[in-house]
């Protein structure tokens, strides 16, 4: 099983995203009671970075695997790749010997510039080509398999000719890359375009799913938005716990990157989880409405400028 | 506009498409310029013939939630910059700063830690003609300082040297040649205030207040991780200076004396009594 699924890559348990407001948590707690299996770090907030979240992410990494996740790779954009840029990923991997590297199924900017966004493809024939392309580079760039996510998203185009699902299928088929399945931006999505999230769920390909995310989102009455500043919504368990039974035990990511709370209530949160994993529903509420100012991606997820 | 497959018979180019969704999307206060100079899609399409609207989201508004969350992010990234200059104007001013400088430099890196490497630099040059109070000065001074203190947190500093022993001050100052070096954390900076007060107001909680105007100097710098602004004499700021600009410990003495206009000797027996404290903070290293 171990060498057909995942990629062949290991099933890390659960884990949290490497976060400020948990750095001095962590560096007071031993490591045998950080009650994670990883951590998942955002890669732009540690490159170049060689000040206190540096030092926490050496300390964590002698302790605990690390996967990167990014923001910026924008594999979707018809901007060429950035190469200083796919450089530094490949040296921030060796120095924290990355399990693997993941980032989104998007485009972030074009002409030079960057939204910091995670914005939407076209689900066409042309950008599955693009993409396929630009995942085969940057994977002979950085001598591993890209693993990417399927993104919250708030609109669809009129030139769509194929659903998301089947746009990820292809992709891993025709590249080899690996899924990064946020069961949280299914559920989203499915709400916000009114698509069925247990049949996106199933017409994935198992095999190439290396990791799941969990999340909360926000409800702005029309539509969801993937807020990370609650807990996991009650819709989302049923569509995690049919994810992991297809495909037999997969590292699953908590995000939680607004309004975070302390540690210990975030593993409270992750061992729900395990619930859902064994078939028990964990108790939970709907999406709750939206706090004024609430947005997708928000800063915690990318910026880190905690000092000791 | 067809609803052929983007960059298929007939449909808009991929780049085409995504230049004019940016466009859209970054156009900060929600509105669709029909403008030519956005591309070609901008002057022939609505929303509604690239965007498919579905349930109780019409294409436009399905757009605005982009072009809203663009802005409140990167603002809010901005303020995580700037926290003291954002709580000293106020939510209405800081809006109209932040909103200004974004709409004017849009980010063009990888990384959001670049994306106030020019505010300081652009409220300069944008104060109005008009605007010659003593405080006027304040904003862009203090974003230099927050700026400082951010990148300070992120370069490298000494704290993954191995530890040597304390420095010899007396040797270090006798002998010709000796030199010291400034870690790429340490910054200096010439202000037109002494923001010492606000930073400790903004650290402890409390509104932090405009300072008078005071000219002052400030060294920035990391020990062990935590970031210090330090406000410095004339003389040792110059010393400073002339030791990150390469001078050796004697000759930066003299480049101090000639700058604050004290007796060499006299500065030679300050910097005796200060070099421990200077290393201490992480000014400087053997």
């Amino acid at each position: 099983m171990a060498d057909t699924y995942r990629l062949g890559l290991p099933d890390l348990g659960d884990g949290v995203g490497l976060r400020d407001v948990h750095f001095a948590h962590l560096l007071a707690t031993p490591p045998d009671q950080w009650g994670v299996g990883w951590f998942e770090i955002i890669s732009e907030n540690f490159i170049g970075h060689h000040g206190y979240a540096a030092h926490v992410l050496e300390v964590v990494a002698a302790h605990r695997p690390i996967v990167m996740h990014g923001v910026s790779l924008s594999i979707g954009s018809t901007d060429p790749l950035d190469r200083a840029y796919l450089r530094s990923l490949r040296e921030l991997a060796a120095r924290v010997r990355a399990v693997w590297v993941s980032d989104h199924l998007c485009w972030t900017g074009v002409g030079g510039v960057n939204t910091h966004d995670l914005l939407p493809m076209p689900l066409t024939e042309a950008a599955l080509a693009h993409v396929a392309d630009r995942v085969r580079a940057v994977q002979d760039w950085l001598g591993r398999p890209l693993v990417l996510e399927n993104p919250s998203s708030y609109l669809q185009f009129r030139a769509d000719q194929m659903p998301e699902w089947e746009f990820l299928a292809r992709l891993t088929g025709l590249t080899g890359c690996g899924l990064l399945l946020d069961v949280n931006n299914v559920y989203v999505s499915a709400v916000n375009h009114g698509f069925d999230a247990a049949a996106y769920i199933a017409a994935l390909p198992p095999e190439a799913i290396v990791q799941m995310h969990l999340a909360g989102a926000s409800d702005c009455g029309a539509h969801l938005i993937d807020t990370h500043d609650h807990p996991v919504a009650e819709p989302v368990w049923p569509l995690y716990a049919q994810a992991q039974g297809r495909c037999a035990g997969v590292s699953t990511l908590l995000e939680w990157d607004a309004r975070i709370p302390p540690y210990e209530e975030l593993l409270a949160e992750l061992a729900k989880a395990r619930l859902a994993r064994a078939g028990a529903m964990p108790q939970a509420g709907a999406a709750p409405a939206a706090e004024a100012g609430a947005i997708p991606t928000p800063i915690d997820h990318q910026l880190s400028l905690a000092d000791a | 506009m067809p609803d052929s497959g983007v960059g298929g018979e007939g449909g808009p180019a991929l780049a085409e498409l995504q230049r004019w969704l940016q466009a859209r999307v970054t156009a900060g206060v929600w509105d669709l310029p029909e403008d030519p100079a956005d591309g070609p899609l901008a002057a022939e399409v609505v929303a509604g013939e690239v965007v498919a609207g579905s349930g109780a989201l019409s294409p436009r508004a399905r757009l605005a939630i982009y072009a809203k969350s663009y802005v409140l992010r990167l603002a809010e990234c901005l303020r995580a910059e700037f926290p003291v200059l954002a709580a000293m104007i106020g939510d209405e001013v800081w809006g109209l700063f932040a909103g200004a400088y974004l709409g004017a430099r849009p980010s063009r890196s990888t990384t959001l830690y670049d994306l106030g490497a020019g505010f300081a630099d652009y409220l300069a040059a944008t104060r109005p003609p008009g605007a010659a109070g003593p405080l006027a000065a304040l904003p862009a001074d203090l974003a230099r300082l927050e700026r400082a203190i951010a990148e300070c947190g992120r370069a490298e500093g000494l704290e993954g040297a191995p530890p040597g022993p304390p420095l010899d001050a007396p040797t270090l100052i006798l002998q010709p040649g000796a030199r010291l070096r400034t870690p790429a954390t340490l910054q200096l900076l010439e202000l037109g205030f002494d923001f010492s007060e606000a930073l400790a107001a903004h650290r402890a909680g409390d509104h932090p207040a405009p300072p008078p105007p005071r000219p002052t100097l400030v060294a920035v710098a990391r020990r062990r991780y935590a970031v210090r602004a330090h406000p410095l004499e004339p003389w040792a700021f110059a010393w400073l200076r002339a030791v990150q600009a390469g001078a050796d410990v004697q000759g930066a003495s003299a480049a101090a004396a000639q700058a604050s206009g004290r007796p060499a000797g006299e500065v030679l027996a300050s910097l005796l009594f200060w070099l421990p404290t200077a290393a201490d903070a992480g000014f400087v290293a053997a």
